[in-house]
């Protein structure tokens, strides 16, 4: 459900009218002119539970929408969580059981620009591997400055996830569309999500001469952005899509800043992408997860704010290629979603990772 | 992606997993580095090692953890064994057997697993593969070899860090021991002799000569056990330094100073043969062991004219000194003897036999030696080397 109105006290009213008894995904776009304690409050004073993250956009149908919110709701939620600490190494997942005969998939929001996200994830599978599925979004500002943007009912949290484990079936699809100019390079120098070297030389360097090479345009710190958002880097892995990481400014040193953790001597390739590619990868995502469910109900999208950056105007046609081979077949799959700061999936059941430039649809009944 | 691409891709993944082992010396870590790189490069699942330290099954490390309550059945311990029998690389499908073996719920699948030797078995699994191909096995084995290395490593030095921290506990413990020993024994020696100088001037009057001759062996008697305790003190922390101590030092300055305190009697010279070096030590420490072999030097000194050398040279490690002197010489069968704690050589009532115990103690703080040359009637040479920026 799409919520353009700014009052607290209707917001809440309208969920407790529409979803009586369940648990509420919050999903806020960031230019809302909305207090979100005050939300939280008035959640909370008709006991209802739920958890929420702020977004650079939402998704609704095949729109996409700079203010207001998207409230998503849940049936048989057994657990909603949250983990601060996403800045230290070790960050603390709550314990949760998990019943054998069950079939469950947690969601969560995380901070999309928390230092640590990685060990999130590394974590959360770490405590209950493959017993579940994963989905979640980055939460976070375009700005890319860190802000408080996960939330719950007893506030709102920069570094920290928020999350719900749901006893029910999920569907999992991934693709990004990009593909590969040139490789494999090797990430010989990094710190986190910052590149130093490739090839034990300057990054920056090695970068700039691939992509003018490839795209016959001159790269430099000013422009980077505007040419980089085509040229991202793709984690290599054996039999499934790369891990995409996306390099969004060049420093003074020459090194590479990213979204997203790239560890030393990571194997990469260069990938280039045009925007029929980006979005057949889309609908192709769409096309993977629709058969696996009996009867699916809604759709959620992750989906990677630098697509929406690369594709511009045509970024709805994504969205329409979604919508369309969702509920194909007379079917009725609400679509809802976020332009999230990296997607978390588990690849359907695999480790748990956080990607970026890719658009992640779970889709459930 | 062609053959030769194919190729490189491989070489340079196995490049990657090669850079993630022996990261860090710490077990977990250790594996975190490089099992958690493989599961997301190749997408697999889940991971374990069984050890079989100290004589019993366990699992050492798992992605994701293993549960509180899980324990190895006995036939599935015989069943791990013979897995371990064999050196090579296997693959296995995950049925009834290989589940008795697991730590988690696996519904199908199969598992890679490298004999690890001493460090255990290493199961790889992926839920999607029928099998792993030889060529992957293949690929993995020197990769795997080395972090099984690595990890042998790691127990070594986690056993190494046990120790330590033993051994610092213990030594914590005999310090204060030694303090709280030493004060407790103080406390009744320092209320004897009260008592007994109370007894003199009480019956001064009434003690012929042969009380009074008594009452002073028993003052001697106590002021010899005052020192020999001190001693103790002095050598259970003659290898401790505080914070902050360490400082320049002016080694010539501080041997005329020893001089000056010692009241070296008027027929002993004691000559500084060429400048001696100064150095970055613990100028307390140095003072003890110059003083102790000095003082025994001028104590043990039955010549006329008696004569003290003190001289240096410097050496790759730091320097070395010697102190030579021409007094009663000692008896070369007892060369290592002198240094030990207790240990004396002569009937002087003053000596504790513990000065060459601590000097030995300070000189061995510093990396050093310490050893003498003497011969009878003729007199002693002390030598000890003193290493600069190291410390023991």
């Amino acid at each position: 459900m799409y919520l353009s109105t700014t009052l607290p006290a209707e917001i809440a009213d309208q969920i407790t009218s529409a979803y009586p008894n369940k648990t509420i995904v919050i999903s806020l776009a960031e230019d809302t002119d909305l207090d979100v304690l005050e939300l939280i409050t008035a959640m909370n004073e008709r006991s209802i539970p739920f958890i929420g993250g702020v977004f650079p956009k939402i998704i609704f149908g095949n729109q996409t929408y700079e203010s207001g919110m998207i409230v998503t709701a849940f049936d048989h939620v057994e657990h909603t969580f949250l983990v601060e600490g996403l800045d230290t190494s070790e960050p603390q997942i709550p314990e949760m059981h998990l019943d054998p005969a069950g079939t469950y998939f947690l969601f969560t929001f995380a901070d999309g620009l928390a230092t640590n996200l990685s060990s999130y994830l590394s974590e959360l599978y770490n405590y209950y591997g493959s017993n579940l599925s994963y989905f979640g979004c980055g939460a976070g500002s375009l700005s890319l400055e860190q802000m408080p943007c996960v939330f719950n009912e007893k506030g709102i949290y920069q570094d920290a996830a928020v999350g719900i484990l749901v006893n029910d079936n999920i569907a999992l699809g991934v693709r990004h569309g990009w593909t590969r100019v040139t490789g494999p390079l090797i990430a010989t120098k990094t710190e986190r999500n910052v590149i130093h070297q490739i090839n034990w030389q300057n990054a920056f360097e090695v970068y700039q001469a691939i992509v003018e090479d490839h795209g016959k345009q001159h790269i430099a710190q000013d422009n980077f952005f505007e040419i980089s958002k085509a040229y991202p880097f793709g984690i290599l892995k054996d039999d499934t899509e790369y891990i995409v990481r996306d390099p969004i400014a060049v420093n003074d040193e020459g090194s590479l800043i990213c979204i997203g953790d790239v560890t030393e001597n990571t194997v990469l390739d260069v990938l280039h992408g045009n925007q029929e590619d980006l979005i057949n990868a889309a609908k192709s995502a769409a096309e993977a997860v629709i058969g696996q469910l009996e009867s699916p109900r809604q759709a959620f999208l992750s989906d990677c704010i630098s697509r929406v950056l690369f594709l511009e105007e045509n970024y709805n046609k994504e969205l329409d290629a979604v919508v369309k081979a969702l509920n194909e077949d007379s079917r009725d799959i609400s679509v809802e979603g976020a332009l999230t700061l990296g997607e978390i999936s588990s690849f359907g059941d695999g480790y748990l990772q956080v990607f970026n430039k890719t658009i992640v649809i779970g889709l459930f009944e | 992606m062609n053959n030769l691409g194919k190729t490189v891709s491989d070489i340079l993944q196995l490049y990657e997993f090669s850079m993630a082992i022996g990261k860090s010396f710490d077990y977990k870590e250790n594996c975190d580095s490089l099992l958690k790189l493989i599961m997301a490069r190749k997408d697999l699942h889940s991971c374990w090692i069984y050890s079989y330290h100290g004589g019993n099954c366990h699992i050492a490390y798992s992605i994701p953890r293993v549960p509180n309550h899980f324990c190895l059945q006995d036939c599935d311990k015989s069943m791990l064994q013979e897995i371990h029998q064999n050196n090579e690389p296997i693959s296995l499908v995950i049925n009834d057997e290989v589940r008795g073996t697991v730590p988690f719920h696996l519904q199908g699948g199969c598992v890679a697993v490298f004999n690890l030797l001493e460090e255990g078995l290493l199961f790889l699994h992926s839920n999607k593969k029928e099998s792993f191909s030889v060529v992957e096995l293949n690929q993995l084995e020197p990769i795997i070899t080395k972090f099984r290395k690595s990890l042998e490593v790691s127990r070594i030095y986690e056993k190494r860090e046990h120790l330590l921290r033993s051994l610092e506990n213990q030594n914590k413990e005999l310090s204060e021991y030694a303090h709280v020993v030493s004060h407790d024994l103080k406390s009744p020696i320092r209320n004897i002799e009260t008592m007994v100088s109370w007894i003199k001037s009480d019956h001064s009057g009434e003690l012929n000569s042969g009380d009074i001759q008594t009452l002073d062996l028993i003052s001697s008697n106590l002021e010899r056990m005052d020192g020999l305790i001190d001693g103790i003190l002095r050598y259970s922390t003659a290898d401790k330094l505080e914070q902050g101590t360490d400082k320049a030092v002016n080694i010539n300055h501080l041997v005329l100073q020893i001089v000056d305190a010692l009241n070296v009697p008027g027929h002993i010279e004691v000559t500084i043969k060429n400048s001696l070096p100064t150095m970055i030590c613990d100028k307390q420490k140095l003072r003890q062991l110059f003083e102790n072999i000095l003082d025994n030097a001028i104590k043990f000194n039955d010549k006329p004219e008696g004569l003290i050398e003190v001289g240096s040279k410097k050496i790759k490690e730091g320097y070395q000194f010697y102190i030579k002197d021409n007094g009663s010489g000692i008896d070369m069968t007892y060369k290592d003897k002198v240094f030990e704690l207790f240990q004396k050589l002569n009937t002087e009532a003053n000596s504790t036999g513990i000065g060459l115990s601590i000097a030995k103690k300070i000189v061995s703080f510093y990396r050093g030696d310490i050893w003498l040359q003497s011969e009878l009637g003729h007199g002693s040479i002390f030598y000890f080397t003193i290493h600069e920026e190291s410390r023991a």
